[in-house]
């Protein structure tokens, strides 16, 4: 049973990946305590050493192109070992989308609204993700295009107005960490939110693209998006220096520096509105994808009706996975990189692996 | 489009619980914070524009006069955030801070040191890491009260006068960030402008005296507006500013088009030699005497006197520098930049070896213009008379 039968272009697929990626660069910040100035060369090697984990959500899909990734671990480890993994990915989901639901909370309090509490402004975005997710693949992903040009455009008007600040000094000097930090952080970036683009397998029957086609469009989107968080931390590395490790929110910051005379000043406002946007995204995205997940776990053939109590249970979680931003931030750094490989890189090789030994069949590309 | 309509209409609507009217917003325009006559409390001074130059105010403590546009509240308390909270419980309205365009700090509470400050400014989600910095020669909250008879506001008018500064170079004003970028830095010293409040005829008038030069957190010492002129010079990147050369009844007052300067530091045993090397182009502005000299020699004795005076100024301001144990030129950084392996094995002697370092100075001068006369009157003169 397929949950959402409705498909979206290659193209589309595309500009997801490059807006879930492009979304995700408020949280290099999670780096600079770890690799200070030299975080943007970690960001680098992150993505060069996540290749061959993107090149294996790809390979995945193409085996499978007409399954979502629970009806491939149910397909390749049995029913019974397929459920229980199932339900770890169902956990995993809810997890994303708590978590990114808390950032968009925190960030709005810390940018916009201080005083309004992170449980209305997360109530209100999922009323509207739950409205989304309701009308399928389609309409989630409608606005990715927009988006995503709003972020590029973002990026591009920030670097050009923050040009006159960035110093060459503050990447210096380079190579002179232990090599454990350099290894830390790749791996952190690998994993939050490289290694994270696995939820793309949930979407396989979902996009139209051939064989062909699915390379050049999730590596375009890897590549797109994995530019656009090298910028950002250069960016923000080039004008914060070292008082870049203060903030939570670096590129807040950064953005808050922009000083082109007294008319082009005060302007971090109008960002701060675009990456919530983009943020309010990737939890629509997520949301969707915990959805279906759900739904094809325990075979709902009315997806829309779990909606709305996913998006209850996803604020509820949220409010009880950490206590403070301290408790987020250093889960980042120490327990998400080493747990989130369970499920980002190990039991897709595995899936890998298995469906090769088993010699399960290689489906032509939809 | 109907979920663009219901996520542009519904996620607005948590906007209502900050809301801030104009009516019942203090709009901040300066802060000062000076130490307490109380042992070991703080005077936090916040400048507030009226909306209504006539209309008094309940939280009005400062002593201004009613036509005053501005209004100045105070609290002495243990803490800045402290100061501000009590502001806010006294007074009839809120106080609004991200509009904040100087901070300004007395001197002896800058003696004492400022990091504990920073703290707050860095944290409080309303103030900007972009705001100027200041230090008052005094007591910094009399700065907020002056009325300067050329802007309404003195904390927008110092603020003009340390931005219009630094059109000739950054160095002359120091944001927030700046100053805590120095901090962190571990053995660069922050340089801050410094502001004097004074009072002729009744006229009250604020102007920048100076830069004040911290180690650490601490003040320990200033720079004259001369040594502050050759600091920035030493810091380059310098696109204006005017300065006298010469001696005697012979001076020239030159213009900078451009200056740049190259640091380099040069272990050599157990001492540093700093080398400073400084390029500029020039326009000669006024020439005073050199009646001596003929108009062949002209460009070479000018080029010879600027260079000189350049030379010196940067020599004697790297003295006052060395003297105060303060690394303004952020040259320990450079090494670390450098050779993090070197600055390792200097870095816990860094305060030793910068004030017994040797400064060398090369100038290279080059004046591209005279203005519209290639001699002056006295020149022309001699020349007439030898002819």
């Amino acid at each position: 049973m397929r949950v959402d039968k409705e498909q979206i272009s290659g193209v589309r697929f595309m500009f997801t990946i490059v807006l879930y990626l492009e979304s995700s660069a408020l949280l290099t910040g999670f780096l600079i305590p770890v690799t200070r100035h030299e975080s943007w060369l970690t960001v680098l090697s992150g993505l060069i050493v996540s290749i061959p984990v993107i090149a294996l959500f790809r390979a995945i899909m193409l085996m499978f192109p007409d399954m979502n990734l629970i009806q491939v671990l149910e397909r390749v480890f049995g029913p019974v070992l397929g459920k229980v993994l199932g339900l770890s990915y169902i956990w995993w989901f809810l997890n994303l989308t708590s978590l990114n639901l808390r950032d968009l909370g925190d960030l709005t309090k810390i940018v916009i609204l201080k005083d309004t509490p992170a449980l209305v402004l997360m109530v209100l975005c999922i009323i509207v993700t739950s409205y989304a997710v309701r009308y399928g693949i389609k309409v989630v992903t409608w606005y990715s295009a927009l988006f995503m040009t709003l972020g590029f455009a973002i990026l591009a008007i920030s670097v050009l107005l923050v040009m006159n600040q960035i110093r060459f000094e503050n990447f210096l000097p380079v190579f002179s960490l232990p090599i454990k930090k350099y290894l830390h952080s790749t791996h952190m970036i690998s994993t939050i939110p490289l290694g994270e683009l696995m939820v793309i397998m949930m979407m396989t029957p979902n996009v139209r693209m051939s064989r062909k086609d699915a390379t050049k469009y999730i590596f375009g989107g890897y590549f797109l998006g994995g530019a656009t968080l090298l910028i950002t931390i250069i960016r923000d590395i080039g004008v914060l220096g070292p008082t870049m490790g203060l903030f939570a929110l670096p590129s807040l910051m950064t953005l808050r520096l922009v000083r082109l005379g007294e008319a082009l000043s005060r302007m971090e406002i109008l960002f701060a509105i675009a990456l919530i946007s983009q943020l309010a995204f990737k939890v629509m995205f997520l949301h969707y994808i915990s959805v279906i997940t759900i739904a094809q776990m325990f075979n709902v053939r009315d997806y829309k009706r779990i909606s709305l109590v996913t998006g209850a249970l996803v604020i509820a979680y949220g409010l009880t996975l950490y206590d403070n931003i301290v408790d987020h931030a250093v889960s980042a750094q120490v327990f998400a990189p080493v747990f989130w490989v369970i499920f980002e890189m190990l039991i897709p090789l595995i899936v890998f692996v298995t469906a090769k030994l088993r010699k399960l069949p290689e489906i032509r590309g939809t | 489009m109907a979920l663009f309509a219901l996520g542009s209409l519904l996620l607005p609507l948590a906007g209502c619980w900050n809301q801030h009217e104009l009516n019942k917003t203090f709009i901040v325009t300066g802060i000062a914070l000076d130490q307490a006559e109380e042992s070991g409390l703080l005077e936090v001074s916040l400048q507030i524009e009226k909306s209504e130059p006539e209309s008094a105010s309940s939280g009005s403590e400062g002593g201004q006069e009613k036509s005053s546009p501005t209004l100045v509240l105070k609290s002495v308390k243990s803490t800045m955030a402290q100061g501000i909270a009590d502001i806010n419980l006294r007074t009839s309205r809120e106080v609004f801070i991200p509009h904040n365009q100087i901070m300004l700090f007395g001197t002896a509470l800058a003696e004492e040191g400022m990091e504990q400050y920073m703290d707050m400014l860095l944290r409080d989600p309303e103030s900007r890491m972009d705001v100027q910095m200041a230090i008052v020669d005094g007591k910094a909250s009399d700065v907020l009260a002056a009325d300067t008879g050329q802007e309404l506001v003195s904390g927008t008018h110092l603020s003009n006068i340390i931005n219009q500064q630094s059109q000739i170079s950054t160095q002359y004003s120091t944001r927030i960030t700046d100053f805590v970028r120095k901090l962190l830095s571990g053995s660069s010293s922050p340089v801050v402008p410094i502001v004097k409040l004074t009072k002729e005829n009744e006229k009250e008038s604020v102007s920048i005296e100076g830069m004040a030069v911290f180690v650490k957190d601490k003040l320990v010492g200033r720079l004259s507006n001369d040594e502050a002129q050759s600091y920035v010079w030493a810091m380059g990147d310098v696109k204006g500013g005017s300065f006298t050369a010469g001696s005697g009844d012979n001076l020239a007052v030159f213009l900078v088009d451009s200056l740049d300067c190259k640091r380099k530091v040069k272990k050599n045993g157990q001492s540093v030699r700093v080398e400073f090397e400084v390029d500029t182009v020039l326009r000669v502005s006024q020439i005073i005497g050199f009646t001596e000299v003929k108009f062949p020699d002209l460009i070479q004795k000018l080029t010879q006197t600027a260079q000189e005076e350049i030379k010196k100024k940067v020599e004697q301001t790297y003295e006052s520098a060395r003297g105060m144990g303060a690394d303004i030129y952020d040259l320990g950084l450079s090494v670390y930049r450098k050779d993090p392996g070197e600055w390792e094995s200097m870095k816990d002697q860094w305060g030793e070896l910068f004030s017994k370092s040797e400064l060398e100075v090369s100038v290279r001068a080059q004046i591209v213009d005279l203005g519209k006369s290639l001699l002056t009157i006295g020149m022309e003169s001699a020349s007439r008379e030898g002819r």
